[in-house]
């Protein structure tokens, strides 16, 4: 029974630490030779202490009281705006080649202020030519940056 | 001297006094804005950074820490919400005073104050980095070795609520560290086949999720329109008997404020709250503080910027950052292939003086910016989140490809943000993980080499002297918190005792 975060972190990290134990254990045999300063020592440390220390997290989760997963609830405006957020960055992110940086990040901008609570379409467009223009100066003129025009390249 | 003199000519080119005001304006604005730190404005500029050379780049980001600190006041003094944690103690008489409606007296004083401390932490540096380095230049893999692990522990006591949480994050850091080619023998590791992974996961775009992309996250649930400010603020210039103060009590801050940052793991913060409680102490009117009274303003402003210089110390001398943002700090040199440490004074002076120099400077810039713009920048509190939060994500994604023109550095950066976001949840903070990225080659590399010397024993990190004392301090540094524990429990139950 999962009641507290502690808990469910132990568990996570307890499952990533046999992960990696078994990982390590794969490193190529070349090295056999130099097995105990060889590639694997300090991931095999690493591994053993993230499973000793998700150990101690998950027994201080049993101890702990039962308390919320996470500290924000997913029904909220807030949560639904980060979630937005997300996946819009996530969707943009691949197509920003096919897109290219401008049209990329004038969207991104416009459509960012709208899910936080922008009303006003002129001031969302404005700031988001603004911003990006400034971006653009910085990254793509003064540091010659090679900033994706997609299809605007046509 | 000449080293010194030679840095300051360098630092007097238009172009880098551009860089130095640019950084620290920057600094002030993101230090105003409540939840942007100092540490996201130095990820977030890293970058920017990537394309000038090393000491303009540095330039640009010791003005926006020096800024950064400082700025944290302004929010602190006028909403009663510190800009950034640096800035929590400066709530307790800066806000008071713009209630009396002494807000601009209280914006000058901080600015003055934050000034002095900040010029007595560099000079501090500018004396003490040398002399330091000349002892560290004999110190060999082992003590290298245990130099990384008292860095990591260090971060772990001061930067995590919990001593398992924040091992935890270091050992997430180093792990990370381990991806790519195994630094000695060359064998790849956790590479799953990836051309992309061979080289390692550039700290670069991690530091950019981690401080900037959760952090916006975290900011959105959190989204408030803050109260706008519409006081009085009034005369901002400190008037005769404000300097008097300043220059009656800045001692004992600034001292404060430079040994405390120059321990591994503490900051600006931590010195702010041990130099107010010393002048309550030390006050013949203790009970005047909390009132909106100058001299708690001056205990806190001029210890948090006095501990730049001294967080700089180790950085420089040891190549062990002792906070998140000298850990960051401390990525932006390595991204110009400069490692920090005793050899960097004896390799290249001239980057380390233009360093110093530009330190002094960007105190210099702070104080002309904040007195200047100590009715401007109030106003910055007022910017629109909506609008800030969408373009600080753009300028991560875009930052994050600016370091290899690749897209797979955005999907770091995307990744370690979301991740990043659900470890905070987890009260699993950055500081550690980043810590432990970028020290983990160089602990791994000198316990190894420090191993292959000894032919496997162990014995040579206490049968080396130096490295013994490192080890000796970790361990006390480790063990801190439960004799600190311990000795509070012992206190209360003689207290108990004796009722």
């Amino acid at each position: 029974m999962i009641k507290n975060k502690e808990i469910l972190g132990g568990i996570i990290f307890f499952s990533l630490s046999l992960y990696l134990f078994y990982e390590t254990s794969n490193f190529s045999s070349t090295t056999e030779r130099y097995r105990s300063l060889g590639p694997a020592v300090f991931p095999y440390v690493l591994a053993i202490c993230l499973g000793l220390l998700s150990i101690v997290l998950f027994i201080q989760g049993v101890r702990s009281p039962k308390a919320e997963l996470f500290s924000f609830s997913m029904k909220t405006k807030a949560s639904v705006q980060v979630l937005s957020l997300i996946a819009m960055l996530f969707v943009f992110l691949i197509w920003v080649e096919k897109i290219g940086f401008i049209i990329w990040s004038l969207s991104f901008m416009f459509l960012g202020q709208i899910i936080l609570g922008e009303r006003r379409l002129v001031t969302a467009m404005v700031l988001s030519i603004a911003v990006v223009g400034i971006i653009y100066l910085i990254f793509g003129f003064l540091l010659n940056v090679p900033l994706s025009s997609g299809f605007l390249s046509y | 001297m000449d080293l010194f003199l030679t840095g300051l000519i360098s630092i007097l080119h238009p172009k880098m006094l551009f860089f130095i005001f640019g950084g620290t304006f920057i600094g002030i604005t993101l230090g105003a804005l409540p939840g942007l730190s100092a540490t996201m404005g130095v990820a977030i500029l890293l970058p920017v950074t990537f394309y000038l050379p090393p000491e303009q780049g540095m330039l640009i980001l010791l003005g926006v820490y020096v800024g950064g600190i400082y700025g944290g006041s302004i929010a602190a003094i006028l909403l009663n919400i510190p800009g950034c944690p640096a800035s929590l103690m400066t709530t307790l008489d800066g806000y008071p005073m713009t209630k009396k409606g002494q807000g601009g007296r209280a914006i000058g004083i901080a600015t003055t104050s934050s000034f002095v401390g900040g010029v007595i932490g560099v000079l501090a540096l500018i004396f003490v980095a040398p002399f330091l380095a000349q002892a560290a230049l004999s110190f060999g893999p082992a003590e290298y070795a245990m130099l990384a692990f008292l860095g990591l522990s260090a971060i772990v006591i001061v930067a995590a609520k919990s001593i398992v949480k924040g091992f935890i994050g270091v050992v997430i850091g180093l792990l990370m560290a381990t991806v790519g080619m195994d630094p000695i023998v060359s064998v790849p590791r956790f590479t799953y086949g990836s051309i992309d992974l061979m080289s390692g996961i550039s700290y670069i775009p991690v530091v950019i999720g981690l401080f900037g992309l959760s952090e916006v996250m975290v900011q959105t649930l959190q989204m408030k329109q803050l109260k706008a400010v519409r006081q009085t603020i009034g005369q901002v210039f400190p008037n005769l008997a404000d300097f008097k103060k300043i220059f009656r009590h800045f001692f004992h801050p600034a001292w404060i404020g430079t040994l405390i940052g120059a321990l591994p793991g503490a900051g600006a913060s931590i010195s702010a709250i041990i130099s107010y409680n010393r002048a309550v102490q030390a006050s013949k009117k203790p009970d005047e503080f909390g009132s909106g009274i100058p001299e708690g303003l001056i205990s806190c402003e001029t210890a948090n910027n006095a501990s730049i210089g001294g967080a700089l110390v180790p950085l420089l001398t040891l190549g062990i950052p002792g906070s998140a943002v000298t850990a960051v700090l401390l990525g932006a040199l390595m991204m110009h292939d400069i490692t920090p440490g005793p050899l960097l004074f004896v390799q290249q002076p001239g980057l380390v003086y233009t360093i110093f120099a530009g330190l002094l400077m960007a105190n210099l810039a702070m104080l002309i910016l904040g007195l200047a713009g100590g009715k401007v920048f109030p106003r910055i509190v007022n910017l629109k989140q909506s609008a800030l939060l969408p373009s600080i994500i753009v300028l991560c994604s875009v930052g994050a490809f600016a370091i290899n023109n690749s897209m797979f550095e955005v999907g770091i950066m995307f990744v370690c943000g979301i991740g990043g976001f659900f470890l905070r949840e987890l009260a699993i903070s950055p500081g550690p993980i980043i810590l432990g990225l970028i020290l983990g080659p160089i602990a791994e590399s000198n316990f190894r080499g420090a191993l292959e010397l000894s032919r496997g024993s162990l014995l040579i990190f206490v049968q080396k002297p130096i490295s013994l004392i490192i080890l000796i301090v970790t361990i006390s540094l480790l063990l801190s918190p439960f004799l600190r524990g311990w000795l509070l429990k012992t206190k209360s139950g003689l207290s108990a005792g004796k009722a």
